[in-house]
């Protein structure tokens, strides 16, 4: 996968709070929309001007990593399945203003897949058993372990 | 479609809820989670995914009318 595939199929779901909240302005969001119905991806430039929060915090991580390019896998990576979640119990930027309950449903949960019913997954992660949406993963079954962002089971790792 | 603004649940029939979000209404799946009639979701690709409670789902309300 392409990591522009892999970071978009994270940062989506949080576009529409980011127009909202005057951050993303409605043109893009429309172009955005139409990539993820469609199931292409858009290019750097547009993801860096969609979402330069994320951005701006993958720049950080990347200098950590003594990456000179931050558009690298592991960097993307290591934002989404580590950092991302600091980045919000810290209250960094946007995050200080949300509550409690908005802050969780924007962080990544690594959870296990307990039934697999058509494009539903049942999982688990911190006691908790939920249903999510399957719209990216193929071959998953009882017992893997998928990440969780915003109600969609997004990667198996 | 996704939607990560709370919305209030006005109807629902057969796990499909009507959710106000104010200046509109959508619906959406309801069968991922328990929820009823007067709490505030999140809705993301046509599914609700998350209850939340009444006082954070304004707070992020403000938040929206204030900064936008």
């Amino acid at each position: 996968m392409k990591v522009e595939e892999y970071f978009f199929r994270y940062a989506y779901p949080c576009s529409e709070m980011l127009v909202k909240l005057g951050k993303l302005n409605k043109e893009t969001k429309r172009l955005l929309d139409s990539e993820f119905e469609s199931n292409t991806t858009p290019t750097k430039l547009e993801l860096e001007e969609a979402f330069p929060a994320a951005f701006r915090r993958i720049k950080l991580i990347a200098k950590k990593m003594n990456k000179q390019d931050y558009w690298d896998e592991y960097v993307i990576k290591k934002y989404f399945r580590e950092e991302h979640n600091n980045f919000i119990d810290a209250n960094d930027g946007t995050y200080a203003k949300l509550p409690q309950s908005l802050k969780n449903i924007c962080k990544v949960y690594v959870a296990e897949v307990m039934d697999v019913k058509d494009n539903i997954l049942v999982v688990k992660y911190d006691h908790t058993e939920r249903s999510v949406i399957n719209k990216f993963l193929n071959d998953v079954k009882k017992g893997d372990k998928v990440t969780i962002h915003f109600g969609f089971a997004v990667e198996k790792i | 479609m996704c939607l990560a603004i709370p919305g209030r649940i006005e109807l629902i029939e057969d796990n499909m809820a009507v959710i106000d979000y104010g200046i509109e209404k959508r619906t959406a799946d309801s069968s991922l989670v328990n929820v009823g009639v007067g709490d505030y979701v999140i809705v993301n690709a046509g599914f609700i995914i998350e209850k939340i409670p009444e006082k954070d789902a304004k707070q992020a309300l403000d938040l929206i009318k204030n900064e936008s």
